[in-house]
Formats: C-alpha cells, structure tokens, sequence
C-alpha cells in the first residue's frame, strides 16, 4: 500500500506536468513479479527496475506480485494488457508461453519476457543477464579464499541457466586452485527457506567452507554466517544477511534495461531483440548491463584487486567467461573449441546440459 | 564418524522442531474429535505475529529496515523479547483458532470446509499484513538472530554441547510440553474428558460435560501451538526474517505427523525426528551421492507423505488398534440432541 | 434470551433466510476489507463490481469468469456427492494432477497422434486416471478401514512429486527451458476457443454437460437418492439397496473422475504440456472443496458459487491491474463468504427464537 501512494502521488505530480506540457501522454509500463518485492532477492530487484522507471516523468508503472508460473499467468498478464498499459514486463520463466499467448491477442502492445527465448509475436522481446559473468569472479575468490578445497552448490533446478553458473565457477576456480572440488545439492525449489538452509548446513558439515547459491532466499547466507564459513550473495546485495561470510553478490541490474525500453515505447521506436547483457551492455565495456558485483569483503586485499581486474577485463570484453580449451566431463574437447571457436557460443551456453572436466557429479536428469 | 550423528541430529533437531510444536497442538485437537486443517494458515498468522511482535519488542536497540546494519554484538536480542514475541505468536494463533471454533462449535460448520478456509485466511491475512502492517513493510525488516537458551561457550562441550546447549529455547520446550501432554491426556481427569468428548461426543454431552466448551479450549490449544510453531520458523530456524508464505507446507507435513504417530504422543515425537532426519539427510546424501537417481531423490522428497498412509493402513487394518488410538468422532460435527 | 431450536418446518425462507444473511454479511465485511486496504474504496469497489463494463474488452473478462467457473465447479459437483454422503475426498488436487498425467501418458502410448480425433482419448485416460488415483484411498477404506479424508489429503503430495518427476525425468522436454516440462502435444490437440481471444473454450462446455449429467444422477435416480440419505441414516441407504462400502466405491470414483476430466481439459487448453507441479497445480483442487460448501453441496448452488467467487477472483486481479489494491482483496472476500455461508448453515436445521425456553425443543448452544 505504501507503493498505491506512492503511485497515486506520482501520477498526481504527472498529472501535473501534463498540465504544464498538455502533449505528453503518460506512458503506463506493467510488471508481473513471481514473488514479492520483500524477498530480497530476484523479485526485489525487479522492483528498483520498475521504480526507476516510475521516476522518469511522463511514466506510471503496475506491479503484480505473487503471480503463479503456468496458464494462470495468462489472467494477469491480460489485466494488465486490458487496462491501457502499453509495456509489460514479465519477469520470472514461467511465463514464456502465457506472455506470447496474450500478446498475440495485443498486438498494439509490447511485451518483455525475462529468460525467456521464444518470440512467438512481432511485439515480444526476450532479456536476460549473463549471470554467468559474476559465477566467473566468484570462482576465483572462491579458490583462493578455501581452504579445505571444497565448496558447496545450492542448485535450484538442472536448466541450462544453473548448469551455466556451476559451469563458470569452476572453470575459474579450477585455473587457479586445481584441488579444488564443488559438492552440488540440487533442492528442486527456487523458494524453500528450510530446504536451502539445511542443505547449506549439510554442505559445511560436509567441509565445504565457500557456498553458492542459485536460490532465490538469504537463508545460505544466514547459515554460512551462523557457522563460520563464507558465501556468495545471489540476485541481490546480500551482504546484510552475512557481515562477516559475505564475500560478493552478483547483483541483478535491470534499471538502465527497464529505462530503456519504457522510452522507445514512449518515443515509438521500440523493435524486437533479444537482449543479454553481461557486466556491460555490448560485452565491450560499453554502457552498464545487467548484471553488478556488490559489496566485495572478508577476502585478502590482493585477491579482492585480482577479483575486480578479472571484472573489469570480463566488462571491457578483453576476455571471455568461456574460453576455449574447455573440455567436457568425459574429457572431450567442446564442440565449439573443435570447431575452432575462441569461446564458447551463445548457443551452446544457452542450451548448456553439460558439465566441464573436473566437476565429480551427475546432472540429475 | 559420531561428528556426523551429531551433526546429523543438531540439523533434524532445528527441522523438527516446528513439526512437533504443531503436530501437538493438532494431537490434543483431534483427540477432542475435532480436525483442524488450517494449521498452515495459523502458522502462517502466528509466525508473522511472532516477528512483528520481535520487531517491536527489540525496535529500540536495533532494527533495521533496507539499508542499515544491525548485526553488532550489542543489538542482538535477549531472551525476554524473545519470549514475548512468542506469546504474541501463542496469542495470535489461538485467537485465529478461535474463529474456527465458533464456527465449528457455536455454528455447527464442516470442520472441512472451515479449516480449508483458515489456511486460505492465514495466508492471505499474512501475506497483506506483512507487507503494510502500521505503515512498516515486514518483508524488507531484519531483526538480529536470538542467541542460544546456554552460554555460547557451552556450545563446544562434545555430544550434549552442540544437541542441547546450543539449541533455541523452544526445542527444549516442546519437549517439555510434548511430556506435558502425555501426561494431561493419559494421567489426569481433564485429559479423560477431552478423549471421552473426541471418543463419542453424545454420551460425553449425557455425562455432563460441557462438549462444545471442551473442544473450543483444546482448538485454542492447536492454534497457540502452531503459532509457535510459525514462529519458531521464521525466527529461530535460520535468522529472524519474515517472507510471505515462509512455512511452505510445513503445516500439512504436521497433519501427516498425526496420522503417523497414530495420535499417541511419544510416537509423534518419534514422527518428528524421522521426518526431521530424513529432510536433515536427503542434502546431505545428495551431496555424497550426486549421481543419486531421479527417482531416488523424489521418493525421498515424498516419503513423509507416503509413511503415514502405509502406517495408517497398518493400524487400522487391526480394529482393535485403531479403537485404542484414532478418536472416534474425529471431524464430526456436535449437534446436541434434546 | 437468544436461543436456538430446531426447525419443525422447513419452508422457502429455511432455504433463502440463512444464504441472504451469508450474502450481507459478505457484502459489508467484504466493502470493510476493501476500505481497510484501498485509497479509494468506493471507486475500487465500483470497479470489482462492474468490470467486465469499464476493460478494454468485456468478452475477455467473461471469458475468465466461465473459465475459472468451470473448472472448479466440474470438481465441486464431483466433490459434494461424497461430501453428502460423508465420505470425505479432499484430494482432488492430487486427482487433477492424475488426470493430466494420464492424458499425457495416453498422447505418448498411442504415438503422437495429430488429430483432433483423438481429443475425446485424451479426455477418457483423464478421467481414467483421475478415478484410478481416487480408488486409492477408496480401497484403503474399504479393506483397511483407513480414514480417507487423511489419506487422499497425503496423496496430493505423493501426486504432485509424480507430476515433478516425470517432467524431469522421463517427459523431460526441451532442454533449454527454464523450468521442469514435457513436450507440447499437438496443437490439433488443443482445445480452441470459442470465442476469438478469450478463455471461453470448449471445455467449459465439455465441463457444463458433465455438470448436468451429474446434477441429473444426485437429483433424479435412485443412486443420487441412497447417496443424499446416506449422510444422516446409513440404515435407510440400505434400503435403498445400496451398500456402504458401495458408497465409498462411487464417491470417490465420481469425484476423481470429474477431478481427472478437469485435469485432462487444463492439459489440453490452458498448457498444452505438463510442468513441474509448483507451475502447474495452483490448488483448484483444494478450491472446488470451498466452492462445493459455499454451494451448499448442491449443484445449483456450487455453479452459482463457482461463478461468484470466479467473478470476484478475476475482478479482484483487475482492480490491482487498474489501481494497484493488495489482490488478497479476492482471497479475503472468498474465505468471508465461506465463513459467512458456513457459519449460517445450520439456520436452514435451526431457528432463532427469542424470549423464554421451551425445555421440549430446546437446543444447548
């Protein structure tokens, strides 16, 4: 409700720079959360995107929370789109095929889908982060801050998405410190704070003394802290959960994306894409991206410099998270190093069903 | 070796724990005759009652809402404010309870149908309520951890060191009520009213005995308890911190609970650290086991739901064992006849 | 003094006084929830109210609302012929889950088939497979005089890790997605729509004649007639030839096979592929218990319950679209009228009465 004032506010102050410059037609941008602003975590970050969009003049936006993944989807979405907004975010994968169901019932609006890769209608981009790029960072923190050469994996779901993150994390961490080893727990829950909290307490008993997590609570976080060890924060800064076991949070940045398309919609030059963006925006160190480190700490100086350089050069595109050789768990060289590629390709990393060399699990599947 | 056993039990203790809390609050309901599916929705109010009542107790030393830190040694909360905040979770629970009792009482409701009800109220009421209560949103409020019932020192004493010492004040009170109401129900008059009223609510109404009040007490009872049960969950089960929807079935896992300890208490607690160690080792096996297969990993994940079926088929296969155990008039409704 | 006594005449008013009293009830504590959690209650209850009128396109929102409706009260009908008969079925969820897993498991056994012909299979092993997984808890009840209200309850969750294990497993579809599913079927093997761009589809007819039919059997036969007496006298359903042990046999093979049709139609119109069960199952199942109590285990009344609680769900997800109130709007005005229906039930048995007892027909309250 806070946010209902807030909004009315805005509109009334937009109300009145209508007022002043009668052209303007304010722009309505919708947004459907999985979650609520409140988790702190994906969802959480979400809202600041959509409240940087609220802030633009000439802008009002919505927000649904909670909405379930699947058909139901398809109800929110609809509301959104039958009461005059003109963008609609959806973001969580869910609702790939209830966003491209409505929208090809909306072609005067435009639909943005998170993590999505079909693009049934004219009117519907895809966007996403490379996450993968933050994995990459922590992998090297993580092979220089353990020391019982274990680390633990909280993984949500086996979808290309996760596999990825692993993926990234070890081949750095591998570079660095060959002893060291990852112990994955799949939770098959993107939202169980008990699950998640036990399997991170599993893991440090088991000696692992860095935690990731691709879930969605701080409750790893709140462990590691609990007991001593250290983790990595995931979709938001996460450092408040954990003082002194913070060591970075990989942060979902989607602001300059939400600011961006909310104005081609104004302006009427939004088209389709399909956007990913890394630490930067073009891979070249070009504008912001989607993705930030936050918070770095509780690390050796030099290893928080190397971190930050091995940041910077993924951010300016001086290198590749993937690059070649990389070898698959059966010790066969990656198609595309074969192939004679300096990294891995976009599709192969967006179809990921593998582990590298050096990984000692099975995909669950 | 024994590390692991212990680990093993510490983790199953913290996962078990609320499981018991509810599951014996809901054991002396239904020895009444009367079943109560809303426990998810009590736990869910509870809980959150719970942490806004932490919230409150401790505001003046240190909260915090997005963007400050509150994990200075100083801040932490002592056992007072905890204690306070569970009885607004007590307090809450039964008072959620209560709704239910008036209609299942006083109305002469579907136990069924009211209880469904409650699950759905606790989780809406919850959900907007924790998001704008007084004008504070409690998703984003972080409160610091609630320290140990024991010196911290004491944590390192081998064995009972990291069992007991270091555990939250609630697993030893429910221990101490689950004892408690082994001993109200088997030892004590009162205890023989609310089993006769669950057995056969007519002749426990001939007899004299106020069936309706009886049952409207033993509802409140649940009700209290699953608060604390909710609130142990998001207080004390990890770190104080409240996010809608937090329980995640826990309370249906608690009904199942019931039916596997057959409604005798010492076998709910048995219950509760089975299922506590089954969900403390599943991570743990998956970790060592990682090409565990698919259908392993989710029999696991259901095994708390299959057990109690094939339990409960075992003892009521015998009808002299499910006379002796399941009460009679469960979730049926009182309609006094004249 | 207020006192309660029996009713010794049961006229219209036993009927319509305790629902018109359940309806105002709703009516005032559903406009206080509004004022409690909207800036603008009198608007935004103008607005649940009317709807359908003020969105962009009204069809849509019927569309929702007979959608909606009818699953639940496919199931509901289903549900309250056991209800009435005191056997206590509240798996239905899990029922659903079967029913949609049976659907698809026919589309893999027969081999794909691309023909619309092979809908009215699919339908059949939906509720095949609804009525096979309700016979579970009927047998354990009958020949292990099991407590079926506890048993059915713990095999929705049994159902649900199924759900979750054949989309991971065996069923697994495309591997990039990002979330547990099967493959498509068919798009022959939709159900379309009637009406172009809305919810309104066949199976909401598919779902109507099942209705009748079943209102038919619990109105007119002789069967429907031993199941209504069965509730207060076992004895005289004996009479009526019927044993019990029969009783539970029907009950729960009507329940889930209206459960497993409900199931087969949602596979086929709203998702088109089963999903990992957080994205799939969204507790219709649980829902249809609420609705067949606010209809008062009739069918007329569970239809008319279906669509009031389906409109206020849909207008409720259109008001926060529009003005952004808290959607626990829709859950708080449901669980009012179904405390209100519930807890004025018993004036249909009982009357009010007011002044001195009458020790013969006293009730104690």
């Amino acid at each position: 409700m806070n946010r209902a004032i807030k909004t009315l506010l805005a509109s009334a102050l937009t109300f009145g720079a209508a007022v002043a410059t009668p052209a303007q037609a304010e722009t309505k941008v919708g947004f459907i959360y999985v979650g609520p602003p409140g988790d702190l975590g994906w969802t959480y970050r979400h809202d600041i995107g959509r409240a940087a969009v609220e802030a633009m003049d000439g802008f009002s936006t919505t927000a649904l929370e909670n909405v379930p993944e699947g058909p139901e989807a398809v109800e929110a979405i609809t509301q959104l789109a039958e009461t005059g907004h003109d963008l609609i975010f959806t973001t969580s994968f869910g609702f790939m095929d209830a966003t491209n169901e409505v929208a090809g019932n909306y072609p005067d609006i435009k639909f943005e889908h998170a993590t999505g890769y079909i693009k049934a209608h004219p009117n519907v981009s895809t966007y996403s982060g490379r996450f993968y790029e933050g994995r990459v960072v922590q992998g090297y923190i993580a092979a220089n801050v353990t020391e019982t050469n274990k680390i633990g994996y909280i993984a949500s779901f086996p979808i290309p998405e996760v596999i990825r993150g692993i993926n990234a994390f070890m081949l750095e961490a591998k570079k660095h410190n060959p002893d060291i080893e990852v112990e994955i727990v799949w939770v098959f829950t993107w939202f169980d704070p008990a699950k998640e909290a036990a399997a991170a307490q599993a893991l440090i008993d088991n000696g692992a003394d860095v935690i990731a997590a691709h879930t969605d609570s701080p409750a790893p976080m709140q462990i590691a802290e609990a007991a001593g060890a250290k983790a990595f924060g995931q979709a938001s800064d996460m450092s408040r959960f954990g003082p002194t076991a913070h060591l970075v949070s990989t942060v979902d940045d989607w602001d300059s994306y939400y600011v961006d398309r909310a104005k081609q919609v104004a302006a009427g030059t939004w088209n389709q894409q399909d956007s990913w963006w890394g630490f930067t925006k073009d891979g070249m160190g070009g504008e912001i991206g989607m993705v930030h480190l936050g918070n770095y700490g509780n690390m050796p100086d030099d290893v928080m410099a190397e971190a930050k350089a091995i940041e910077a050069a993924l951010a300016a595109g001086d290198r590749h998270s993937f690059e070649c050789p990389i070898y698959k768990q059966d010790g066969a060289l990656a198609e595309d190093c074969a192939a004679g590629e300096d990294h891995l390709t976009d599709g192969t990393l967006l179809g990921m069903n593998w582990y590298i060399q050096g990984i000692d699990a099975t995909i669950p599947q | 070796m024994s590390d692991l056993v212990i680990q093993i039990l510490a983790a199953s203790m913290l996962l078990a724990t609320p499981l018991l809390l509810a599951a014996i609050g809901e054991l002396v309901v239904e020895k009444s005759g009367v079943i109560n599916l809303g426990v998810e929705g009590m736990m869910l109010i509870g809980g959150l009652a719970g942490f806004i009542g932490l919230y409150q107790l401790q505001s003046s030393t240190c909260t915090m809402l997005i963007g400050e830190n509150c994990f200075a040694s100083e801040n932490s909360v002592n056992q007072f404010q905890y204690i306070g905040s569970l009885l607004v979770a007590a307090i809450v629970g039964a008072m959620a309870a209560a709704l239910f009792g008036f209609l299942t009482q006083y109305f002469r409701a579907n136990h069924i149908a009211a209880g469904l009800g409650l699950t759905v109220l606790g989780a809406g009421l919850s959900n907007s309520l924790g998001g704008n209560f007084f004008g504070v949103d409690y998703t984003s409020a972080i409160v610091a951890s609630v320290p140990p019932l024991f010196p911290e020192s004491w944590g390192d004493v081998p064995v009972v060191g990291p069992l007991l010492f270091s555990q939250n004040l609630l697993v030893p009170f429910s221990f101490v009520m689950l004892a408690a109401v082994w001993f109200f129900l088997n030892r004590t008059r009162a205890g023989l009213v609310v089993r006769a009223v669950g057995e056969n609510h007519h002749s426990a109404y001939a007899l004299g005995y106020p069936v309706i009040l009886v049952r409207m007490l033993t509802i409140m009872f649940g009700g209290a308890m699953a608060g604390l049960a909710g609130a142990f969950i998001v207080i004390a089960q990890i770190a104080p911190k409240w996010t809608e929807g937090i329980t995640v079935g826990k309370g249906w896992l608690a009904l199942a609970l019931i039916l596997f300890s057959t409604w005798r208490p010492g076998r709910v607690l048995l219950g509760a650290y089975l299922f506590g160690i089954v969900l403390a080792l599943e991570p743990r096996l998956k970790a060592i086991f990682s090409n565990m297969s698919l259908e392993l990993s989710y029999f696991l994940t259901a095994l708390p739901y299959i057990v109690p079926v094939v339990v409960l088929v075992m003892i009521s296969r015998n009808p002299v064992m499910i006379r002796r155990n399941a009460p009679a008039s469960l979730g049926q409704t009182f309609e006094p006849r004249s | 003094m207020i006192r309660i006594v029996p009713r010794t005449q049961f006229g219209f008013w036993a009927t319509a006084f305790p629902l018109l009293l359940a309806f105002s009830i709703t009516v005032v504590v559903g406009f206080l929830v509004m004022v409690a959690m909207s800036e603008q209650p009198l608007s935004d209850t103008w607005t649940l109210l009317t709807f359908p009128w003020q969105a962009r396109t009204a069809s849509v929102q019927w569309g929702f609302v007979l959608q909606k409706s009818s699953y639940l009260a496919i199931m509901a009908v289903g549900l309250s012929i056991g209800f009435r008969a005191n056997v206590w079925n509240i798996g239905a969820e899990g029922q659903f889950a079967f029913g949609s897993i049976a659907a698809f498991a026919a589309y893999l056994l027969f081999g794909m088939p691309d023909t619309t012909w092979f809908l009215p299979v699919m339908l059949l092993f939906g509720i095949l497979g609804g009525i096979a997984w309700a016979l579970i808890p009927a047998a354990l009840r009958v020949w292990a005089n099991t407590n079926e209200l506890l048993t059915s309850l713990m095999l929705v969750y049994v159902a649900a890790n199924v759900l979750n294990y054949v989309t991971t497993g065996p069923w697994k579809g495309d591997p990039k997605a990002g979330q547990a599913e099967s493959d498509p079927i068919h798009e022959s093997l939709r159900i379309a729509s009637i009406i172009e761009r809305t919810d309104f589809h066949w199976g909401v007819i598919i779902s109507a004649g099942a209705i009748l039919v079943l209102a038919f059997v619990v109105l007119f036969t002789t069967f429907g007639y031993s199941l209504r007496v069965a509730q207060n006298t076992p004895r005289a359903q004996k009479f009526a030839g019927f044993s019990p042990q029969m009783t539970v046999w029907m009950s729960f093979a009507l329940s889930g096979a209206t459960a497993g049709l409900a199931g087969a139609i949602f596979l086929s119109a709203e998702t088109g592929k089963l999903i990992q069960s957080e994205n799939y199952l969204n507790g219709l199942g649980f829902t249809a218990i609420v609705i067949a109590f606010l209809g008062r285990l009739h069918p007329i009344g569970i239809v008319a319950a279906a669509l009031l609680i389906s409109y206020v769900n849909v207008g409720a997800t259109y008001v926060q679209s529009a003005s952004q109130v808290d959607d626990a709007v829709a859950d708080l005005v449901q669980v009012t009228a179904l405390f209100a229906v519930l807890g004025t039930a018993f004036l249909s048995q009982y009357r009010i009465v007011f002044g001195k007892a009458d020790l013969s027909t006293e009730g104690a309250v």
